[in-house]
């Protein structure tokens, strides 16, 4: 069974999504003892061939040219679909990131195959696999088989582990006839933030409705900078108009699957849990003690975020001070 | 403006789930709703028909008892309304429900066909770009804000770190998204007087379609409950003690730190 | 044109308002000046006032309905105004004109606040207003030996109501009724499958979903074959008198402090442990300024062996509402809004330790405010009920 694994970029930079995908892609065909082939669409992106060779990819169909610097649906769309039809992969992976969702189930309708959104974990049985996804906000998990012959793939971030394994690393030139843009992407912007992407990030660290006010998030932040985390929301603080939705975590806002996941002031409802609740460790804090998130976090903390969190940045910045 | 919103109807999110005697999961004993995601696309719909003028038509697919979300959407403000509901849709994916909204929509007129970026029960996000495809059409999903332009749509897309500004010729098909809108309350007088609306009704036969042009392309196995989160350490006391007894379980038992 | 309804709707906040001469007499007991910058349209007749040019100039859209919806929307309720017009003035019935034009606004759906939403919502679909399941509704009860009104019978029915079984924080509230009563030897119970009694429905402006409350109450109380019903929230208790005609003369519907205080007394002697505490209590509008109660509760405060009462800079008829009446509650309150927080401020000024209260949403407020104010460990907040129980030694 061939493998394709399509290498998100923007800018020339993929995300993490990506090498995840292409070390699960390196996996499988590893199993299925074959390449692992590699679609990479951009301008300017063959000096990405090393790191994608460096995460197992043998051949890389490079669509290089100044029609794909940015993404559009449907040019980008155009190229995958050409690839799937010239390699005839038995699977395509890719991240379930803005420009998964969007790509994804536009070209599986084109070329008539399935396609398993935000899947969290893999079984391949001799020529079969088996996906395992998330449904009803994580309450039940189903496994799928696809009965197409091509199967689609987006990988939930986060929940792939990246491997470093060399690949042959050919760059093949690629081309492939392209559409009028109807749908087309005018401008784009994106704020430089120091801290990671949300759906990336190895530690989060959130805050609700217990913060009480917008600048309460000034300590959460703080706490999150001294940890290299992200910042994430309840619903009833972004609601609230203290966060932009993009920070909500929950089953309306990101599904995360960080390391760690501090849980500040919220209460941890159902739709909170969906975005959450695969989290490797939760550490809620919070001064009910009856609090639903209290009683499924693998340590809570009983108390007045106010008084904890001070305290908590102090002794992370003494211990990570002792290690430099 | 013409415009056909595409909704479904959604478990509540609060439901417990369960499987059914046929192994299937229980839709019985919950209580169901318009998909969250859906409203803001109604809610749009309405508020670009209040600006531009225009009718807005409700498609899903579903049971008889999706005719409780279309009432909904009747008392939001919807003109029109269609279910599409047949025994033999029991398996539906979203290539499945892409066919069969597809095969609706060509017999309809619009401008523009609004969906949510996803249901909340399956969450696949597929639906609205394979709906797309079929038809043809472009497609703009995870909107934020929407505009029309000069006859054009002008819309905002969520993207990892920031957002994209898209722009697109009508029709097309625009999923959306949390923040686009605040949607409204349709009051109980309004969704009883919405009970008595008519609501046309089709089956596959109707649509001429068969069993093989809707078959779906997955196969769900087996369901498979998760382990519940355990309680764990609970840490109480002097401030300066538990912070440090959690950075040392951080470190030293998770390893995280 | 335009139905009936709405018409009617338009009709009755018409007739009000153009009654109202301007005097403004009202705005010295609207707690939204004391709490707002005291504009206009942050006192009862400028509320009713923007209602009135909205509908007669047709400003209904956009920026200027979003306008109409804060003003209207702002009113907790609470009655004072109603009470001046009746002594000072024209007698003009302020809440009905303010729930009358939030019907008007739900009918043109600009209402409600968008946090109110999700409380209709759940009333319609669960039965309460917090999204919480029906079948949890009983768990604060530990008590096995209640009986389970309608399988059992009883000639009291204790209404609990939504707040109070569901809220943690009050079930101690809940709890010590229900040892009261024993102690008290009543033959009472609780409804299994009780629901909201829609004063949130009402007061937020969905009439219809309220009709629909009251239907499945009042069969239920007919089901259920008593004889009283006890309340233990003013607001499910003004609901059923005031609001629920096919109730009267059928049941005697009363509050908990009133219906205690009949019962206890003479009963001094029994309060036997002394609580030496400096105690103020908050009127409830719903009780006080809705329906005259305010000495029921301090005749029962005052049997507490050792407390002492004070009364706040506002008390009785002139009480400081907390802020969380008219479906207040549901929504979030701008920090220098919290009226709550003046009350827990007047409080301390009288020395007091504890704050007592016969409702749960003014416990619940000023619950809040005194861990806003991190003053937690300065006072305490308890329902009369709970001390009563912890008195009796229960
Ligand atoms: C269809 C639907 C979708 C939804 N989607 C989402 C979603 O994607 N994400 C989401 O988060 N929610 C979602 N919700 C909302 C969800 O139901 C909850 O309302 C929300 O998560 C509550 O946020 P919270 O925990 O911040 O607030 P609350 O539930 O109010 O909890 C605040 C917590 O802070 C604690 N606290 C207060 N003060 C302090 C202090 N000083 N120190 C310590 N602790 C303190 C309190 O004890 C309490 O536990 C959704 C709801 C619906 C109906």
């Amino acid at each position: 069974m061939t493998v394709l694994a399509f290498a998100e970029q923007r800018n020339g930079k993929m995300p993490k999504a990506a090498y995840e995908a292409l070390s699960q892609g390196r996996r499988i065909a590893d199993s299925m003892e074959d390449n692992l082939y590699v679609c990479l669409v951009g301008n300017n992106v063959s000096g990405l061939a090393e790191e994608i060779a460096a995460c197992g990819g043998d051949e890389i169909l490079m669509c290089d040219s100044e029609v794909f610097s940015s993404y559009q649906t449907e040019t980008y769309a155009a190229v995958l679909t050409a690839a799937i039809r010239e390699l005839e992969p038995g699977i395509v992976l890719m991240g379930y990131t803005s420009m998964g969702k969007d790509i994804a189930p536009r070209v599986a309708e084109r070329i008539g195959a399935g396609l398993i959104s935000d899947c969290t974990d893999m079984e391949v049985k001799g020529n079969e696999i088996y996906f395992i996804r998330p449904m009803y906000a994580g309450k039940v998990f189903t496994r799928v088989r696809v009965r197409t012959p091509v199967k689609i793939c987006t990988l939930r971030p986060n929940n792939f582990r990246v491997d470093k394994k060399q690949g042959k690393g050919e760059l093949r030139k690629f081309t492939a006839e392209v559409p009028e843009v109807r749908a087309k992407v005018t401008k784009i912007k994106v704020q430089e933030s120091k801290r990671p992407e949300l759906t990336e990030a190895e530690i989060i660290v959130s805050g609700g409705r217990g913060l009480g006010k917008a600048e309460g998030f000034r300590i959460v932040e703080e706490v999150a900078d001294t940890l290299g985390a992200a910042v994430g929301a309840s619903r009833a603080a972004v609601d609230a108009g203290w966060r932009p939705q993009q920070h909500q975590v929950g089953q309306t806002g990101k599904v995360v699957t960080p390391n760690l996941y501090v849980a500040c002031g919220i209460s941890g409802a159902v739709q909170h849990l969906a975005g959450m609740g695969s989290s490797r460790c939760i550490v809620a804090i919070n001064k009910d003690p009856d609090a639903n998130i209290m009683k499924m976090a693998d340590i809570s903390i009983e108390g007045d975020l106010y008084k904890i969190l001070p305290e908590l940045e102090n002794q992370i910045r003494e211990f990570k001070g002792r290690e430099t | 403006m013409k415009i056909v919103v595409c909704i479904k109807q959604t478990f509540d999110s609060e439901a417990s789930i369960s499987l059914n005697e046929t192994g299937g999961i229980d839709d019985q004993s919950v209580i169901q709703i318009v998909n969250p995601y859906d409203e803001y696309a109604v809610e749009e719909a309405i508020r670009l028909k209040e600006k531009y003028g225009g009718e807005v038509t409700v498609v899903t697919v579903g049971k008889e008892n999706a005719r409780k979300a279309l009432h909904q959407c009747l008392a939001m403000g919807a003109d029109h309304t269609l279910l599409v509901n047949d025994p033999q849709l029991e398996d539906a994916d979203s290539h499945t429900y892409a066919v069969v909204l597809s095969t609706v929509l060509c017999t309809m007129d619009y401008d523009l066909i609004l969906c949510g970026r996803e249901a909340i029960d399956t969450s696949v996000s597929q639906v609205p770009s394979r709906l797309a495809e079929r038809l043809d059409l472009p497609q703009i999903n995870m909107v934020s804000h929407l505009e029309i332009v000069e006859g054009n749509v002008k819309a905002t897309r969520d993207i990892e770190g920031g957002s994209e500004i898209v722009e697109s010729a009508l029709p097309a098909v625009i999923s959306v998204q949390k923040g686009i809108n605040e949607v409204r309350y349709p009051s109980l007088r309004l969704i009883m007087r919405a009970k008595k609306m008519a609501i046309k009704t089709f089956s596959l036969a109707d649509l001429g379609l068969t069993m093989d042009d809707v078959a779906p392309y997955l196969s769900v196995e087996e369901y498979i409950f998760p382990e519940p989160r355990k309680e764990g350490m609970r840490l109480k006391g002097e401030v300066n003690e538990v912070v440090t007894q959690l950075i040392q379980h951080l470190r030293h038992e998770v390893k995280v730190l | 044109m335009e139905e009936q309804y709405v018409e009617d709707l338009k009709k009755t906040i018409f007739e009000w308002t153009s009654k109202c001469r301007i005097c403004m007499s009202c705005y010295t007991d609207c707690p939204l000046q004391l709490s707002t910058k005291g504009f206009l349209t942050q006192g009862p007749t400028g509320i009713t006032k923007a209602l009135y040019y909205g509908i007669l100039w047709n400003t209904l859209e956009g920026k200027d309905a979003e306008d109409l919806r804060e003003i209207v929307y702002n009113c907790t309720t609470c009655g004072g105004c109603v009470n001046r017009c009746k002594t000072s003035a024209c007698g003009i019935e302020v809440i009905d004109v303010v729930e009358t034009g939030r019907q008007f606004l739900i009918e043109k759906m600009i209402g409600p606040m968008s946090e109110q939403r999700s409380a209709l919502e759940s009333i319609y679909k669960y039965g309460n207003p917090y999204g919480e399941a029906p079948e949890k509704r009983l768990d604060w009860l530990e008590d096995a030996e209640v009986k389970r009104l309608p399988g059992d019978k009883a000639e009291v029915l204790f209404y609990v109501g939504c707040t109070t079984s569901y809220e943690p924080e009050l079930h101690g509230l809940a709890r010590s009724l229900v040892k009261l009563f024993k102690f008290l030897n009543l033959d009472f119970g609780v409804l299994e499958g009780e629901v909201c009694c829609g004063d949130p429905a009402r007061s937020i402006g969905d009439e219809f979903l309220f009709e629909e409350m009251k239907t499945l109450n009042v069969e239920k109380f007919t089901a259920a074959g008593v004889k009283t019903i006890v309340t233990a929230s003013p607001h499910c208790f003004n609901a059923f008198n005031k609001k629920y005609e096919e109730l009267a003369d059928k049941f005697e519907v009363v509050h908990y402090t009133e219906f205690l205080a009949r019962r206890f007394e003479g009963k001094e002697s029994f309060f036997e442990k002394e609580l030496p505490y400096t105690i103020t209590y908050h009127d409830p509008c719903y009780l006080g300024k809705h329906n005259d109660i305010y000495e029921a509760p301090r005749e029962l405060i005052r049997k507490i062996q050792g407390a002492t009462l004070v009364e706040m800079e506002m008390t009785g008829a002139n009480s400081l509402c907390c802020g969380g009446g008219g479906g207040r509650m549901y929504a979030e309150m701008k920090e220098e809004q919290r009226l709550a927080d003046m009350r827990v401020r007047q409080a301390q000024a009288v020395g007091a330790d504890m704050i007592t209260t016969a409702c749960p949403w003014c416990h619940t407020m000023i619950q809040n405010a005194v861990r806003d104010l991190q003053l937690q460990d300065e006072i305490q907040v308890r329902d009369i009920a709970e001390l009563l129980s912890e008195s009796l030694g229960l």
